[in-house]
C-alpha cells in the first residue's frame, strides 16, 4: 500500500517536472544577428556537410572529406570574400539526417549542404536556398525481374527507406489512385544500405528512392550489373540548401551565388566533375534538371 | 556459408571492438562515478538533494535507452552550441542512462546494511563520515560487487545500441560489412559469438567472485 | 538561447497523431506477446534448469547463457537478418511471400527469447528461495511430489516472484523499442518516422519519452496493487 502511495505520488511529482521541463522551450527566442553581419565580424563561416553520402560529401579512400556539396561550399565562401574584401574562413561541420535540425536551430551551421529535399512541411521549420539539384524516384531490381513499371508492384513488396518522406509519401499517393492493385506492401528500412541488403535476400521485390541515390547503390554493389533501375520518376525530389529561418538577406545572397552559378557554367562544371563520366557516380544530367536551372538563371 | 568473410574484414571488425571497449570503460567510469554521487544524493536527508535525484533515477529508468541515445543526439548540439561526434554523444547518453542504474545499486548496498551496525558505530562516539567510511561503506561495496559487475556487463551489451546513430562499433561494422557482402548468417553469428565470450568470461568471473564473498560472510 | 518555435499541435495533427497512437498500440501488442512468450519458455527452461536429469540441466544453463550473454540487438538483427536464410531458398521465399509483417513477427520472436532467459532466472531462483520447511511440511502431511509443487510450492514461488517479474516486464516493454531498427513502427520508430517528415523532432521525443514514462508507472501501480491483492498473510515482505 505504502509502495503503490509512493508511485502516485512520483507519477504526479514527474508529470511536473515534465511540464516545467518542457516550458522552458517556449521561452521567447533572443532575435538572432543576422548571419551575413556575423560572418563579417568573425570572418568564418560553418558550413553542415554529410559524410557519409556519396557523391554529396563522404569521406574518399584517401581518408579526405570532399563532394559535391564541399564544391559548391567553396563557391559560396569565395563570394563571401569578394563580398567583405577580406578572407573568410570555411568551417566544415558533419551534419547528418538526425542532427541537422539542431545544427541549424541553434546556428551552429549558417548553412546545410546536404541531400535535402525541399517539402513545404520542412519550410515551417527552416528556409530553402532555390533548388540546386533535380531527381526523382525510380526502382531498383535484379536483373532478371519481371517489374519493369509501377503497375508491376501490384501485390509485391516494396522497400523504402525511413527518411525518405517524400518517397513514401509519392508511393502512398499511387496506391491510393489504384496504379498498383493490388497495392504493394511498404516496407520501411533504417538506411538504404539496409534496403539494398534486404533487396539482395529477396525479403523485398524491389527498392524505390531517389534515382541519385540508386545510381550510387548499384555502383558500389559488389557486382553492378546484376541490378537495373528502371520506371519513370514517380515524383520530383528538388534538393536544396537548409537555412536559418527568417534570414532573408543571407538567403538572397546564398540564392545569388546560386544563380550565378548557373549562369557563368561553373555548376555544371561542378555537376561533370562528381555526376559525369569520369565522376564518383555517373548520372547524366536529364532535361528536366537542364530545363530547372535554365529556369532558375534569373536575369541580373 | 563462407567464412573467409570474417577473416577478409577481421581487422575492420576488430577495429569495431576496440571502439566498443572505449565506449564501455568510459562509460562504466563515468556511469559509476556519477552513480556514486546520485546514489548518495537519493538517500540523502535534504529533501532538496534527494527529490531531484528521486526524479533523475526514475525518469531514466522509465526510459529505452535507444531514445536516450536519440535525446542526447538532438540534445548535444544544443547545450554545447557545437555538433559532438557521435562517439561523444553516445558517451554522454550511455553515462547519463547508467548513472541511474548504478545510482540504485549503490543505494541498495548502503541500505543493506543493517541500522544496528550504524547505531552501534554513533554510540562507540564516531562522527557521520566516519561512521559512513569505515562500518557502512566497506561493507555495502562488498554487498554490491556482484551487482555492479553484473550491471557492467549489461552496459557492455548496451554499448551494441550506439549502432543507432551510426558510430562504428562493432555491431555497426559488422551490418556494414553484411551490407556490403551479404554474409549476414556468419557475420551475426560471428558477431553473436564474440559477445558471448567475452560476455560469458566476464559473468563466470562474477559468479566465481560471488561465491567467494559468500565464503568470507 | 536557441531559436526555436515550438509546435506541439504537430503530435495530435492528422495524420501524425492517429501515427503516433498506433505507435503506443505496437509498442504494446509487441511487448505483451514477446512476454507471453517468454513466460511460457521461462517456466519451461526454469523446470530444465532444476530438474534432476543432467542433460536438462545443462541445456537450461546453455540456453539462459546464451540469450542473456548476446546483445539484444545482435539477436534481432540476427532474426531478421540471418534467421530466414537459414531455411532451404523455397522455404525462405515463402516465409517472405506469405508472412506480412515479418519483422513484427521476428521482432517478438527476438525479444521473447531474450527476456525469457531471464524471466527463467527469475523462476529458478525464486524457487530455491522457497525454504526446506515447506516442502518438508508438505511432504510429512502426506501430499505428493506434485501436489507438493501444485498446493503449495508455486504458490509461494509465484508471490515471491511478482516483483522480479515486474522488473523483467518493464525491461521488456522498453527492449521493444530496439524493434525500430528492423522497421518495426513502435513508439521510437513512430517518433522516427514522425520526425523525418516533420522535422519536429524535440516535440515527438518529448512524446515519445512521456509515453514511455506514464506506461511505466501504470504498471507499477497496477503490479503494487496485484501485489497487495495476493500478499500471504503473515509473510514478512520480503526485501529485495
Amino acid at each position: 500500500m505504502r509502495k503503490s502511495r509512493h508511485h502516485a505520488q512520483r507519477l504526479g511529482v514527474l508529470v511536473v517536472t515534465f511540464f516545467i521541463f518542457s516550458m522552458f522551450f517556449f521561452l521567447p527566442p533572443v532575435m538572432a544577428e543576422g548571419v551575413l553581419d556575423r560572418i563579417e565580424k568573425s570572418g568564418k563561416v560553418s558550413m553542415g556537410h554529410r559524410e557519409g553520402a556519396v557523391p554529396f560529401g563522404y569521406i574518399n579512400e584517401q581518408g579526405e572529406w570532399v563532394g559535391f556539396g564541399m564544391d559548391l561550399g567553396a563557391q559560396i565562401a569565395k563570394a563571401l570574400e569578394q563580398k567583405f574584401g577580406k578572407p573568410i574562413e570555411y568551417v566544415k561541420v558533419p551534419m547528418n539526417p538526425k542532427n541537422r535540425i539542431p545544427l541549424v536551430v541553434n546556428r551552429t551551421v549558417d548553412i546545410g549542404i546536404g541531400s535535402t529535399t525541399i517539402t513545404l512541411e520542412r519550410e515551417n521549420m527552416v528556409d530553402f536556398s532555390l533548388p540546386y539539384f533535380l531527381t526523382g524516384t525510380r526502382l531498383l531490381v535484379p536483373k532478371e525481374s519481371p517489374i519493369s513499371d509501377y503497375p508491376d508492384l501490384a501485390g509485391k513488396r516494396v522497400g523504402v527507406g525511413q527518411g525518405s518522406t517524400a518517397n513514401i509519401k509519392g508511393l502512398q499517393k499511387v496506391i491510393d489512385t489504384k496504379l498498383i492493385d493490388p497495392p504493394c506492401e511498404m516496407v520501411l528500412f533504417e538506411d538504404h544500405t539496409r534496403g539494398f541488403l534486404a533487396l539482395q535476400q529477396g525479403k523485398i521485390h524491389a527498392y524505390f528512392t531517389d534515382a541519385s541515390m540508386l545510381a550510387g547503390m548499384r555502383a558500389k554493389a559488389q557486382n553492378p550489373e546484376e541490378w537495373k533501375i528502371v520506371a519513370d520518376y514517380l515524383t520530383y525530389e528538388p534538393y536544396g540548401f537548409i537555412l536559418p529561418q527568417n534570414d532573408s538577406p543571407w538567403r538572397d545572397f546564398v540564392n545569388a551565388v546560386l544563380v550565378g552559378m548557373f549562369k557563368d557554367g561553373t555548376f555544371e562544371e561542378t555537376y561533370n566533375k562528381w555526376f559525369g563520366p569520369q565522376g564518383e557516380i555517373e548520372l547524366p544530367m536529364t532535361n528536366e534538371y537542364k530545363a530547372m536551372i535554365n529556369a532558375l538563371s534569373f536575369p541580373d | 556459408m563462407d567464412w573467409t568473410v570474417i577473416s577478409r574484414n577481421i581487422d575492420f571488425l576488430l577495429g569495431g571492438l576496440v571502439v566498443t571497449f572505449q565506449l564501455a570503460v568510459i562509460s562504466l567510469a563515468g556511469g559509476i562515478f556519477f552513480g556514486v554521487l546520485l546514489g548518495l544524493a537519493r538517500i540523502s536527508s535534504r529533501k532538496y538533494i534527494s527529490c531531484p535525484a528521486t526524479l533523475y533515477i526514475h525518469f531514466f529508468r522509465s526510459q529505452p535507452l535507444i531514445l536516450v541515445i536519440f535525446w542526447f543526439y538532438f540534445f548535444v548540439p544544443i547545450l554545447f552550441g557545437k555538433p559532438m561526434s557521435a562517439f561523444i554523444s553516445a558517451i554522454i547518453g550511455f553515462i547519463a542512462f547508467e548513472t541511474a542504474y548504478f545510482a540504485e545499486i549503490i543505494r541498495g548496498g548502503i541500505q543493506s546494511i543493517s541500522k544496528g551496525q550504524m547505531q552501534a558505530a554513533y554510540a562507540t562516539g564516531m562522527k557521520h563520515h566516519q561512521v559512513m567510511r569505515y562500518i557502512v561503506l566497506p561493507q555495502a561495496l562488498k554487498n554490491m560487487l556482484p551487482s555492479l559487475m553484473t550491471q557492467s556487463i549489461v552496459l557492455f551489451q548496451d554499448t551494441s545500441l550506439a549502432y543507432v546513430i551510426g558510430l562504428q562499433e562493432f555491431l555497426r561494422r559488422t551490418s556494414l560489412v553484411d551490407s556490403r557482402e551479404v554474409k549476414s548468417i556468419e557475420l551475426y553469428l560471428f558477431s553473436a559469438l564474440v559477445y558471448l565470450v567475452i560476455c560469458l568470461t566476464m559473468s563466470l568471473f562474477v559468479r566465481r567472485f560471488e561465491n567467494k564473498v559468500h565464503q568470507g560472510v | 538561447m536557441i531559436d526555436y518555435n515550438f509546435d506541439w499541435g504537430i503530435i495530435w495533427q492528422q495524420p501524425y497523431g492517429p501515427l503516433f497512437l498506433n505507435g503506443i498500440k505496437t509498442t504494446l501488442i509487441l511487448s505483451a506477446c514477446a512476454w507471453i512468450l517468454a513466460f511460457c519458455l521461462g517456466i519451461l527452461v526454469s523446470v530444465f534448469r532444476v530438474s534432476s536429469s543432467k542433460p536438462l540441466r545443462f541445456f537450461g544453463a546453455t540456453y539462459v547463457e546464451v540469450f542473456r550473454n548476446i546483445p539484444l540487438l545482435v539477436q534481432v538483427f540476427f532474426w531478421y537478418f540471418a534467421m530466414p536464410s537459414l531455411f532451404p531458398k523455397p522455404m525462405e521465399l515463402w516465409l517472405y511471400d506469405n508472412i506480412s509483417n515479418l519483422p513484427f513477427f521476428l521482432g517478438i520472436l527476438a525479444l521473447a527469447f531474450y527476456t525469457s532467459a531471464r524471466v527463467s532466472e527469475v523462476f529458478r531462483s525464486t524457487l530455491l528461495s522457497v525454504p526446506h520447511g515447506q516442502y518438508r511440511a508438505a511432504y510429512s502431511t502426506g501430499l505428493t511430489p506434485y501436489k507438493t509443487y501444485r498446493f503449495v510450492v508455486l504458490p509461494y514461488a509465484f508471490r515471491l516472484s511478482i516483483p522480479p517479474l515486474t522488473t523483467e516486464f518493464l525491461s521488456c516493454f522498453k527492449n521493444s523499442a530496439l524493434t525500430m531498427t528492423i522497421g518495426v513502427l513502435e513508439i521510437t520508430g513512430t517518433t522516427a518516422y514522425i520526425e523525418s517528415f516533420t522535422w519536429r523532432g524535440l516535440e515527438v521525443t518529448t512524446a515519445a519519452s512521456f509515453s514511455y514514462l506514464v506506461i511505466t508507472l501504470c504498471i507499477i501501480a497496477l503490479m503494487a496493487f496485484v501485489e497487495k491483492k495476493t500478499r500471504i498473510a503473515g509473510m514478512i515482505h520480503q526485501a529485495r
